[in-house]
Order: C-alpha cells, then structure tokens, then sequence
C-alpha cells in the first residue's frame, strides 16, 4: 500500500495503482477563518483501483476541498456555526468515492452549519443535491430537467441500493457536458 | 430609536437581503455548468436552510436600510461575505412570509443600524425535511447575486 500525505489527507491504494496522480490546483489557500494549524487526524481515502485517471484526478479535487472544509473551526458562520464532524466527512467520502467517474460535472462542497454538508452538482437545469447531516444521515435531492425526481431521505442501510440512481443523473450531466464540448 | 424604524408592515414590493458566509475556498454560490461554457453562479441551497435554533431565515429589508441611509453592504461583516437579494412576492409565492423582527435580540453587533432592517423569512420551521429542501431550491434559484464576494 502507498500513501500520500497532502493537507490533511492521506490517499491510499492497493499497491499496483500509482500514487502519484498528479494533483492540479492543488493550492490550499487559507482565509482568517480556517486553522491555520491542521487539528484534526488526517482523512483516510482508499481511491478505488478500478478508477481510471481523470476519475481519479476529479475525486482527489474533491477530497481536498472536503480536506479545507475540515479546518473551519466552531463559530466559522456566526457563534452556531459547528465544524464538520467526522462522521459527515466519511459519509462524504464514500459518497464521492461510489460517484467517482471520468469527466463528471463539478462536485461543489458546501458546509452547513449543523456540522454536516452539502455535495452538489449543476448542469443545465439538472441538480444534485446530497445534504448530509451531522450525523451522516443523507438527503438526496434530484432534479432533472427542472422535474423532481427524488427528495426524500436516504438511510445509511438502503445507499448501496440508491447509489445507482443517483449516480445515473450524475452520469447524465456528464453526458451533456460532453456532448457540448 | 431602537423599535420604532421598522414596524411598517414588510409589502409584496419590497426587496430584502440576505449575507451570504464565503470564505477563501469554501463557497455558498455554485456555478450552474452549462452550454459552451457559459456558467451561471448563484448561491447554494444551503443559504436557505435552517440552523438549529432558528425560527426563521435572517433577512434585511431594503427600504428600512435606505431610511438609515444604508444599503446591502451593511450587511456584510467579513471581507468575503456577500449578499444576495430577494423580492418579497417571490417568498411569498413559494407559500413562506416576511416578517418584521427588526433589533433582534440575538446578534453580534446589536447596536448596528442594520438591525432596524432585520426580518425573518417564516413558514419553514413546520415543513418537513423534503419540503424545506424544496423551498430552500426555490429560495436559491430566485436569489440574485447583489455582492459578489469573488
């Protein structure tokens, strides 16, 4: 197993994946509002070995935003404003790591103030949404072209049967994207 | 002065604002990928969804402001905060209101003229996760980028 430490994530695979994807705009700039001393252990990310490298590329990008907003301390959006907990940063992870694909629309991290956040991606009038509480409990909220399609919860025991789906509009976005390019 | 400057009714016609957290690298406005590369940037739902403890969404109603000789950029309170606008009818078609609450009593800064302006978009506290999700999509999507932090 090689690993790869890099701002508070340590990225690993099995030993016949490289580790040395590399990590474009991987700059990780801080503001007065997040640690400027990491705090936390460092996130473990298993990158699966079926992916491919751009698949790869995109999910690293992903983590290390994840990777940033780990470091907002309490009271980052008013006194309220609680960190990520840990257990949202691992429903995150699998999250992302189980949507992992080449070429995907842009995953946006977006914290809450709860201590949980938001997964999401945009193309066109079609929307992903995945609020995950402090808890890890997820949310999963669809929308294809400007219809609602899902917004209901989605229980930690029934994601490996939701995944599919909510990957299938993920891929869609994809899909568009591509044909524009 | 504190109670007397906001207790007009707030009118369909009316604007308000909301501050928007932005920090260096962790954003509430998403971008909308779209055709040729033409992306469209507005906030994120999680702008309008409830924390703990809140009966309702903070806004500020412009007209109060104006009386104070101020504007949206009252608002802001940190270097990258941003502000974003909505019409008062919009929220109400979306089955919410706005209402008053001007110089709450929960802030950072009580004294500043901004919380004479202070309301609360209400109706959400009573809907269901799915339901405040869905409003929240509907807030968002109608909100216009007023400050730009970016």
């Amino acid at each position: 197993m090689g690993a790869l430490s890099l701002t508070g994530v340590d990225y690993f695979t099995q030993a016949t994946v490289a580790t040395s994807a590399p990590l474009s705009g991987a700059s990780l700039a801080v503001s007065d509002f997040i640690s400027r001393e990491p705090k936390r252990q460092p996130m473990r990310v298993r990158l699966p070995d079926h992916l491919d490298l751009a698949a790869r590329r995109a999910l690293m990008h992903a983590i290390q935003q994840l990777a940033r907003l780990r470091q907002l301390d309490k009271g980052w959006d008013g006194a309220k404003a609680e960190p990520l907990t840990d257990d949202a940063c691992d429903t995150a992870i699998r999250l992302l790591t189980a949507l992992a694909m080449p070429a995907p629309p842009t995953a946006q991290l977006v914290p809450l103030e709860d201590g949980g956040l938001q997964l999401e991606w945009h193309v066109e009038g079609n929307d992903v949404e995945l609020e995950i509480d402090a808890q890890g409990e997820v949310h999963a909220y669809i929308i294809a072209a400007a219809v609602t399609v899902l917004n209901r919860e989605v229980p930690q025991a029934l994601l490996p049967t939701t995944m599919p789906e909510i990957r299938r509009y993920i891929t869609r976005m994809s899909r568009i994207l591509n044909e524009q390019a | 002065m504190q109670g007397s400057a906001a207790a007009s009714p707030v009118v369909d016609s009316e604007v308000v604002y909301r501050r928007v957290h932005d920090v260096t690298d962790v954003h509430f406005m998403v971008v909308e990928e779209g055709i040729k590369g033409v992306i469209k940037r507005r906030p994120s739902s999680a702008v309008f969804k409830l924390s703990r403890e809140e009966v309702g969404l903070s806004v500020y109603r412009e007209v109060i402001l104006a009386r104070h000789g101020l504007d949206a950029t009252a608002l802001l309170k940190k270097p990258l905060s941003g502000v974003v606008a909505l019409n008062v009818s919009d929220v109400r078609s979306e089955e919410l209101d706005v209402v008053n609450d001007a110089w709450p009593a929960e802030t950072d800064d009580p004294d500043h003229l901004r919380n004479a302006a202070h309301a609360l978009i209400t109706g959400l506290l009573d809907l269901s996760r799915s339901q405040r999700q869905k409003k929240a999509d509907r807030l968002a999507k109608l909100a216009d980028i007023v400050i730009d932090p970016t």
